[in-house]
């Protein structure tokens, strides 16, 4: 395993960051950290980085425990706040921090340009950061954190200041790193691209775990139906309803939710054969958010 | 440790203060070359009729107004590059992408150490060249009875009161914020040159708890005692040590062998415990 951690759990004085969080994340793997404002992800990341320490239990990241020096030289790290030296030039950022990874010179320059490539900041290295944008200050952050060619990388909010481009750029990153069988921690709001590059997550809440597991396991095989169908009789509902007990019906509009794919096509010719007009009948996948905020207000409200 | 050392050196020459630090020297060097013009004329006018009168005089300008205020200014560019040095990273979370590197805790607080060190060390060399040939080019008489051993063995001393404060600042800066560190170090700075004051005052009046008083202030702030070990060093066959001695009688006051020793211990003391304050801080 390239991260595993048991426990883990760290209280800033007697508030707590974030508790009992036990997870383990395989090589090759892009592995979503999720859960809304104040949950305690970054809290999290920055135990495995070595910037806070734990209360209790414990952390291992490429098999060895959390603070050991040499292992960190193939680890990257993007911090949520990307602050860097303002007054350095793009150029000095990044052979300074190729200088804490202890490359050598030649292997360095090389490095340098190919980062510099990756995050499109090429013929941008001379100028100083301090009048860089949000997003080329993010970029520049994530070129230092590519340097080390890291078999693990940690990203906190990778994207956050990223234009839509940026942020596809981002994730083809992503996966091109995984192709090459490095490791990837993403912590990410933007559920859409988690949902997209993940192949597993855990979704947190108020510093403890709620959900956990493969993708797809996290999205349930669950479908949305959206039919638009007219001349409904109540018979036909209610054969609808043994589906789903929650459908809504409005303005010739029926929303429900299947637990197959294969449930779609009994329901249309059940339409069909009450009598109904059917005019439109779209499935579509559980969304990562639609999970997201059922689980948290969920949670919220018990 | 090379890297976060040549990089701190780098950010302290960038500092606008820097350029006042630099402003305030030149200054400084230009009204020092003044004053030993005049004395030097008023000198020769008058004729050498009193030459111990003459060389005291001298001294006094060397001591106090060259050496007294250059250690002042040496010590004021210290504090200001040092005092965020580790601090203002922390506030700005500039340190978040830098001691997540394979660098231990403890090579970031000593490259700390190292680049700024090295840069008020020059500084100090400088200062102290520059005063000393100001006063050889103005011929003081008092530059004709120094001993070229004695002067490096002065500089050395010279060059230690910076690294002393240096030190402390570093201490404070991974303890504290910097604002508070500022209030810190400038305090304790002062501290030490009250101490020292009221240990010299007490030794003249014989008055023991004074003495104390200053010992007690000199520990916590050794500062005043490497410059009277600098001057001591210079200037012990003449005798002038202190600048508020001058006018009454002059006493020995060249710290005591003990008092030495732990200075030395002073400086890899603070940052021993710079480094044990940082080692486990919680960063975020
Ligand atoms: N330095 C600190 N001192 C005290 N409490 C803190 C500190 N840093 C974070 N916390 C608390 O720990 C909890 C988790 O914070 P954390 O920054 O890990 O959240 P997050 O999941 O990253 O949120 P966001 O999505 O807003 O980035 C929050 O309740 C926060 O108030
Ligand atoms: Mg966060």
């Amino acid at each position: 395993m390239v991260i595993e951690t048991e426990n883990l759990t760290k209280y800033y004085g007697n508030k707590i960051g974030c508790r009992d969080i036990t997870i383990s994340v395989g090589k090759g793997e892009i592995f979503g950290f999720l859960g809304p404002n104040g949950a305690g992800k970054s809290t999290f990341i920055k135990m495995l980085v070595g910037l806070l320490f734990p209360t209790s239990g414990k952390a291992f990241v490429l098999g060895k425990p959390v603070g050991d020096v040499d292992v960190r030289k193939k680890i990257g790290y993007l911090p949520e706040n990307f602050k860097y030296q303002d007054w350095m030039t793009g150029e000095d950022l990044l052979s300074f921090h190729a200088s804490l990874y202890k490359l050598d010179k030649k292997n360095a320059a090389a490095k340098m340009e190919e980062v510099l490539d990756i995050v499109k900041l090429k013929g941008h290295e001379r100028y100083r950061i301090g009048t860089y944008s949000k997003g080329m200050q993010q970029r520049i952050g994530l070129a230092c954190a590519l340097l080390p060619d890291p078999d693990l990388l940690f990203l906190d909010e990778p994207t956050s200041a990223l234009d839509p481009v940026g942020r596809k750029e981002v994730r083809d990153i992503m996966t091109k790193l995984r192709s090459m069988g490095k490791t990837v921690l993403l912590n990410s709001h933007l559920l859409s691209e988690v949902e997209i590059v993940c192949d597993s997550a855990v979704i947190i809440n108020k510093g403890s775990v709620i959900k956990r597991g493969k993708m797809e396991d996290i999205l349930e095989s669950k479908l949305i139906l959206e039919i638009h169908a007219e001349d409904l009789n109540s018979e036909v509902l209610n054969k609808l309803r043994d589906f789903d007990p929650g459908l809504t019906y409005s303005n010739n509009m029926i929303n429900m939710e299947i637990k197959d794919k294969d449930a779609t096509h009994h329901i249309a010719s059940i339409i069909i054969n009450g009598g109904g007009k059917l005019f439109e009948l779209s499935p579509r996948r559980v969304s990562l958010e639609n999970v997201f905020i059922n689980l948290v207000e969920g949670g919220e409200q018990r | 440790m090379i890297a976060i050392a040549a990089a701190s050196f780098k950010e302290a020459l960038r500092k606008k203060l820097f350029i006042l630090v630099a402003a305030l020297t030149l200054i400084y060097l230009i009204l020092f070359g003044t004053i030993n013009y005049f004395v030097i004329r008023d000198i020769s006018r008058e004729g050498t009729q009193n030459t111990l009168n003459t060389i005291e005089v001298a001294s006094t300008i060397v001591s106090f107004q060259g050496l007294y205020f250059s250690s002042m200014l040496v010590a004021f560019l210290t504090i200001i590059v040092s005092i965020g040095s580790i601090s203002s990273e922390i506030e700005s979370g500039v340190i978040h992408s830098i001691i997540t590197r394979p660098i231990k805790r403890s090579s970031y607080i000593l490259g700390k150490y190292l680049g700024m060190g090295v840069l008020s060390v020059s500084y100090a060399i400088f200062l102290f060249a520059a005063i000393i040939s100001i006063c050889a080019i103005f011929q003081l008489p008092i530059v004709k009875t120094l001993e070229p051993l004695s002067v490096m063995k002065g500089l050395l001393f010279f060059a230690l009161e910076p690294l002393a404060i240096l030190a402390l600042s570093i201490f404070g800066s991974a303890a504290f914020k910097t604002l508070s560190n500022g209030i810190f170090v400038v305090s304790i700075y002062i501290l030490g040159l009250i101490g020292g004051v009221m240990e010299q005052i007490g030794s003249v009046l014989n008055n023991q708890s004074l003495v104390s008083w200053g010992i007690i202030s000199s520990l916590i702030s050794p500062f005043d005692i490497i410059y009277r070990q600098m001057l001591s060093s210079i200037l012990s066959n003449i005798g002038v040590t202190n600048p508020f001695m001058v006018a009454s009688e002059m006493t020995n006051t060249a710290p005591s062998t003990w008092m030495l020793i732990y200075t030395f211990a002073y400086i890899p003391g603070l940052v021993i415990l710079a480094i044990r304050k940082f080692r486990l801080k919680d960063i975020s």
